[in-house]
């Protein structure tokens, strides 16, 4: 749906849980370099991009929203470190919800004779929503990619 | 790429969801007090049984109608006035209320953004979520479902469960009032929020 680009420091990361892959931030609250401040809220981060996510890291940040959810993709901090990523639980669970709606369908038309409406318009929603999912981990992926070369300077970050 | 969104002056749609959303809590309280005056035999059977559906149809139609035109309009001008990062567009805004599963949270979660970017468009997401969304909402849902399990037993033909529909009927009208009457409040809220920020913007143009 949407990437966009912060140069700031955070100034609060309230986590909300960690799992193993990704952690849900209750809010992350940046100090933009103009001393104006971002709120980020109810945003979902790699842990690899998590790990630079602490109060006082200073740098680049990449943001995404999607249809339904919004996180951080990417972070470039002025020692040098980087990190990047989109959880892809989002695609996985359209594949699942398509596949079991699929099955579902089937097990109702050769046992029941006859379709299960919800389930055929879940599985139909299915198929955009995998790749509206999809659009907005290419677009944050080529988002951070895009700014390969950059490095935030101490004094302008 | 993000679309470039123009305010638009929602006044004529605010009002008109807003004395849509009383008719249809006029109509539902007056529902409501004939199946506990009369009791629920009368609001199914008796002489008004007809009209008052019907009138309830097109109250409640047409107040979702407005409500719905008025949320994209106010959706696009939040964004308008500087509100980057919402989520979806106006036209999902809208759709959510339609999707299975979604319609359960996602038009709360729409609203709620809305509301929160019409307070406060630059810094949205620092907002706390207002109580009158949350509120609007689990009035709407609770009497859309008791109206909707009524809606199906009638559908299945169980009339001897005259005295269930009755109940779930009265159960979805006395909830439905507070929902319209929440509503109009949000419309009302919003519509102000954004005109005073359409004027500040207009004052420093």
């Amino acid at each position: 749906m949407a990437t966009s680009t912060i140069d700031g420091i955070v100034e609060e990361a309230v986590l909300k849980r960690r799992r193993a892959q990704a952690s849900l931030y209750e809010r992350v609250v940046f100090r933009l370099d103009d001393g104006t401040t971002k709120t980020w809220a109810k945003a979902v981060v790699l842990n690899d991009v998590a790990d630079l996510v602490v109060p006082g890291t200073r740098g680049r940040f990449y943001l995404f929203t999607a249809i339904d959810h919004r996180g951080i993709s990417g972070v470039r901090t002025v020692d040098g470190r980087a990190a990047s990523g989109v959880p892809k639980v989002n695609e996985k669970a359209s594949i699942w919800v398509i596949a079991m709606m699929t099955v579902l369908n089937a097990v109702y038309v050769l046992a029941l004779d006859k379709i299960s409406i919800l389930a055929l318009v879940l599985m139909i929603l299915g198929v955009p929503m995998y790749f509206l999912y999809r659009q907005v981990r290419v677009d944050a992926e080529r988002h951070f990619a895009a700014d390969a070369g950059y490095r935030p300077a101490p004094a302008a970050a | 790429m993000a679309a470039a969104w123009t305010f638009r002056d929602a006044a004529g749609l605010a009002t008109a969801a807003r004395w849509l959303l009383y008719a249809d809590a006029a109509i539902c309280t007056a529902a409501a007090a004939l199946s506990l005056g009369l009791g629920a035999d009368e609001l199914i059977y008796g002489d008004l049984a007809r009209p008052l559906a019907l009138a309830q149809l097109a109250t409640a139609l047409g107040s979702l109608v407005a409500f719905l035109i008025w949320l994209y309009r106010a959706n696009a001008n939040a964004r308008a006035l500087g509100a980057t990062d919402l989520m979806g567009s106006p036209g999902l805004a809208v759709a959510w209320f339609f999707i299975p599963i979604a319609f359960l949270f996602m038009p709360y979660l729409t609203v709620r953004d809305t509301m929160r970017a019409s307070a406060e468009p630059r810094d949205w997401q620092g907002q706390s979520a207002p109580a009158l969304a949350g509120l609007w909402w689990a009035c709407y849902l609770a009497a859309t479902i008791f109206g909707a399990i009524s809606f199906r037993v009638v559908v299945e033909e169980q009339y001897d469960m005259i005295q269930v529909i009755g109940g779930l009927d009265l159960a979805s009208n006395l909830l439905s009032v507070p929902a319209a009457l929440l509503g109009a409040a949000i419309v009302g809220r919003v519509r102000q929020q954004q005109s005073a920020f359409s004027r500040l913007a207009d004052r420093f143009a």
